[in-house]
């Protein structure tokens, strides 16, 4: 990414200078991410990567930290799948009290990082895709989101599962936003101020473990608006580990959204990650894997459905850098009103990762005459022996399945919605947790009736 | 038998066999640009006041731009005050009126090439407007079109015969200030053709152009401009070979159709300049605007182009579909062989209701070439019940190539239906395997993979097209397996 005289960075800055401290093995690495960020500025729509993102409406808020806030279990309890181990952010700070971590697996706040046990393993790998050292080609450069992360993260959680570990129940990450009622904006209007947290998680998977982590993006209050989450998530697999991850992210329709999620795979380490997006109005994720290891694989699937004047751009990127790995994207859109979206996936192939097979697919419905959808699924191949495809495709519903349906008695209305969850329920029937599952279909439902027929 | 490796190793290593410079005088400006140079190239071919006008405000428009560096190619940064803006033949003056007044050592440039001057030009069917670096130096088979009201002749003599023409189009599809190398063109352009169609005339032959660029340090700068009226529908050739050479030259090209209500144009291009050599050294920088406006309704413009040659090629011929129910379609085989480089592809810009256009590119890197497919497909909230297919193969040969493909679609009408597909592939060994054991040997076999992986696009070259892609093809690489 090059340097742009982008919008002033001071703001952000000066939250720097102004945060409240952290634990003490972090510091160098912070100081060293926020440099980077102030280097590489804002982007502006003239960066190639950040074209069709226009970050106006957000940087001309003022950011303020996120209040500190104690939250009822009420408040929770739409949120949280029974009998999972969870940890609980509240505005980006633990809540310990309606966390429940889980036994098997080391867990751990960020704030509270000692030294010793987990420390070292989070202190090695923590921030490593933003900073270099194990990041993407250095064309990939610094995510300026992601190094403002690692720079101002309050509180955050580590997940380091044992070498060999099997761990049967699902850990649930909730990310709860309550801004103050003061920073809301009026509905409609871009905010003069924000209130910003930036969630951080770090799993690291040990050589063999087993383990799926859901992450839940939400707001306590549904109309809240006026804030901004930019998380940061970066996941270790070690040696042969199997690691699923489901993103979950129902913010509130007007906050902002910038996330950053980096996963690096040893060899024949296999990372499965869906990302599921009905929240937000301005939704950004930037998604990296990296296929370090002979034999890896990842799956990066995704599905949006968004409506009213929500924007959602999902930039991939896979790297293959080693032989005989394998990936697979499936994202699929579901876009109604004025709502607009923006896939961007590239499949990077290294010379030496030779039996490479990797496939990345695109798909989108546009429900309504002023959506818009923009794809360009991208492939740099710089190895001959490999199978790369990608397909992309946009349309609006098969006219003749409507039909069909309505010969057979069934209103348009009805047969619409029939044949929209249809396209959209493959990703979501992909969670093997039954609970997840159910929340997604009825979230599904619920984001079709909500905007189906506006 | 000799293994596959060693096959491509001799193919690849075959030298360019269209390398020669031909010696001819020439009228030369001194290296440089400036409004002055302008002005002379200008009076040099007696243009009127609006086009010195036309080039000036295009030259100013320049001087503000910043080269592009977004495309997926390396390259010596171009020093553009080295480089000759205007050279003609001597002959310019008082030009030829047969071939007899032609000078021998031309004539025998065409021979090399195989250009059908003479007799041959009636047997193949062809007329020819052969450009010999700047200046037409022959222009055949005038009387035979203009019976019919077709207009083909060279840029120059259009401005002094159809101005009103040349002042109603010129600009209109490609704006003068459309990027870097377009404005540098309109600013410096020395010659090109141009083909006027009148309504309802289906024009009886191909009429084709054959680019050589020959003298050392002269950019080359075409303007082309294609009109063709209702109704009307004509097919264009452009085949370029080039001498060889050290220095890297600069070729910065414009080429504008409009196509009104009911007209065709089909535009084919075969592209075989100087690559430059193993190392990299020398060969063309082949930057080009390519645009078609599909001006009326049900009009149709085809873009089909076979790329083998060039150092680096950066080009992306493109249509407007403006008209409701117009067509657009782009074929394209781009080949890049030891350090070539290609970023090539299309833009289809779908502004009026059923529109429909079909990208099909196939791109072939073998060496140290890098092949890359830059495509857009762009559907306007208009565009009611537009369509679009898309398919971009690549096929990689050796393990030090690349092939790379960044397509850009953008939706705004729901009505659409937009395919976008892509793979890339090698020739597999299984492949060779099978045609070994039925008695093709390898380089056969090697050559009738590569050709059915570019099938879809040589079927849609002209008759006389299609056998000079594949014979190019053939030089540039038939070995296939790394």
């Amino acid at each position: 990414m090059s340097v742009s005289r982008g919008p002033s960075t001071a703001p952000y800055l000066d939250l720097y200078a102004r945060r409240g401290g952290e634990a003490e093995v972090l510091r160098t690495r912070r100081q060293e991410a926020i440099e980077r960020f102030e280097a590489a500025g804002f982007p502006t729509v003239r960066d190639e990567e950040w074209r069709q993102t226009n970050l106006g409406s957000l940087l001309r808020a003022a950011p303020g930290a996120a209040s500190a806030r104690t939250i009822q279990d009420r408040e929770l309890a739409p949120f949280l799948y029974a009998d999972c181990p969870r940890m609980v952010f509240v505005n980006g700070r633990y809540a310990p009290e309606a966390s429940s971590p889980p036994r098997q697996v080391e867990a751990v706040a960020l704030a509270e990082l000692g030294a010793g046990g987990a420390a070292e393993a989070v202190v090695e790998h923590l921030g490593a895709s933003v900073n270099g050292s194990a990041s993407c080609s250095a064309d990939a450069g610094v995510h300026p989101f992601a190094a403002l992360n690692t720079g101002l993260f309050e509180d955050g959680a580590a997940i380091v599962i044992p070498d060999g570990a099997i761990v049967e129940q699902p850990l649930q990450v909730l990310w709860l936003s309550s801004p103050a009622a003061g920073a809301q904006a009026a509905r409609g209007k871009a905010p003069a101020a924000v209130e910003v947290s930036f969630p951080r998680l770090l799993v690291i998977a040990g050589e063999n473990s087993q383990a799926s982590v859901i992450e839940t993006f939400a707001a306590a209050d549904p109309g809240a608006g006026g804030y901004f989450v930019c998380p940061a998530a970066e996941f270790v697999c070690g040696a042969g580990s199997v690691l699923h991850h489901t993103r979950l992210q129902a913010d509130a329709t007007d906050a902002f959204h910038l996330g950053f999620q980096h996963a690096q795979l040893e060899r024949s380490a296999s990372f499965d990650s869906s990302s599921l997006a009905f929240g937000g109005g301005l939704v950004r994720n930037d998604t990296m894997g990296l296929l370090d290891g002979e034999g890896s694989h990842c799956t990066l699937d995704g599905l949006y459905v968004v409506a009213g004047s929500q924007f959602v751009d999902n930039h991939m990127r896979v790297e293959h850098r080693q032989p005989h790995t394998t990936s697979h994207q499936l994202y699929k859109g579901v876009l109604d009103d004025r709502a607009r979206s923006v896939f961007n996936g590239r499949i990077y192939v290294h010379q030496a990762a030779q039996k490479t097979d990797a496939k990345q697919t695109n798909r989108n419905l546009l429900l309504s005459k002023s959506a818009l959808a923009n794809s360009n699924p991208q492939l740099e191949i710089f190895a001959d022996d490999v199978r790369c495809t990608h397909g992309s495709t946009i349309g609006r519903l098969d006219e003749d399945a409507l039909f069909y349906l309505r010969a057979r008695g069934i209103g348009r209305e009805q047969a619409h919605g029939m044949l929209v969850y249809a396209f959209a329920r493959e990703l979501v029937e992909k969670a093997s947790f039954e609970p997840l599952r159910q929340d997604l279909e009825e979230r599904l439902l619920a984001s079709l009736n909500g905007g189906g027929d506006g | 038998m000799p293994t596959a490796a060693d096959t491509i190793g001799a193919l690849t290593e075959r030298d360019y066999e269209y390398g020669f410079v031909t010696d001819v005088e020439q009228d030369t400006a001194p290296p440089g640009l400036s409004e002055e140079i302008i002005a002379f190239i200008s009076a040099k071919k007696n243009e009127p006041q609006w086009l010195l006008d036309w080039r000036l405000a295009a030259y100013r428009g320049w001087l503000k731009m910043v080269e592009p560096t977004w495309a997926n190619v390396r390259y010596e940064p171009i020093d553009y005050q080295s480089i000759c803006y205007y050279a003609a033949p001597k002959s310019d003056d008082d030009r030829p009126k047969s071939l007899d007044e032609i000078d021998p050592e031309i004539l025998a440039t065409y021979e090399k090439l195989g250009i059908p001057l003479k007799e041959q030009e009636m047997l193949a069917g062809v007329a020819v407007d052969a450009v010999f670096d700047s200046v037409s130096v022959a222009t055949t088979f005038r009387e035979k079109l203009a019976e019919l009201g077709v207009i083909f002749c060279s840029f120059s003599e259009a401005v002094q015969d159809h101005p009103e023409l040349v002042r109603k189009y010129l600009g209109t599809v490609v704006p003068r200030r459309d990027n870097f190398f377009a404005a540098l063109n309109s600013a410096v352009f020395s010659d090109g053709s141009f083909v006027y169609i009148p309504k309802g005339v289906r024009c009886p032959m191909e009429l084709s152009t054959y680019f050589r660029i020959n003298a050392m340090n002269t950019g080359q700068f075409e303007r082309t401009l294609i009109i063709a009226e209702e109704g009307s529908y004509v097919s264009y050739l452009e085949g370029c070979t080039a001498p060889m050479r050290d220095e890297n030259q600069l070729h910065a090209a414009v080429v504008e159709l409009i196509a009104h209500e009911d007209a065709q144009i089909k535009y084919s291009t075969v592209q075989n300049w100087y690559p430059g050599d193993k190392e990299g050294v020398g060969g063309i920088y082949n930057f080009v605007t390519k645009r078609g406006l599909c001006e009326g309704r049900r009009s149709k413009i085809s873009w089909t182009q076979v790329e083998t040659g060039s150092a680096v090629t950066w080009k992306y011929p493109s249509c407007i579909l403006r008209g409701d129910d117009s067509v657009g379609e782009f074929y394209s085989v781009a080949v890049s062989n030891n350090r070539q480089q290609a970023d090539t592809g299309t833009k289809m810009i779908h502004v009026g209701k059923r529109t429909s256009s079909t990208i099909i590119s196939k791109g072939i890197s073998a060496g140290e070439g890098q092949n890359t497919y830059r495509g857009s497909v762009r559907i306007l909230r208009s565009a009611e019940d537009a369509r679009n297919f898309s398919q971009c193969d690549s096929m990689l040969i050796g393990d030090r190539c690349g092939a790379h493909t960044f397509p850009y679609i953008d939706v705004a009408n729901p009505s659409a239906q937009m395919e976008h597909e892509a793979s890339t592939s090698k020739i597999g060994e299984d492949q060779i395997f099978y045609c070994n054991q039925r008695g093709i040997d390898t380089e056969d076999a090697v050559s009738m993979i590569v050709n059915g992986f570019c099938k879809e696009v040589f079927r849609e070259l002209p008759m006389e097209f299609a056998v000079e892609a594949q014979k190019l093809l053939e030089v540039s690489l038939e070995g296939s397996v790394g």
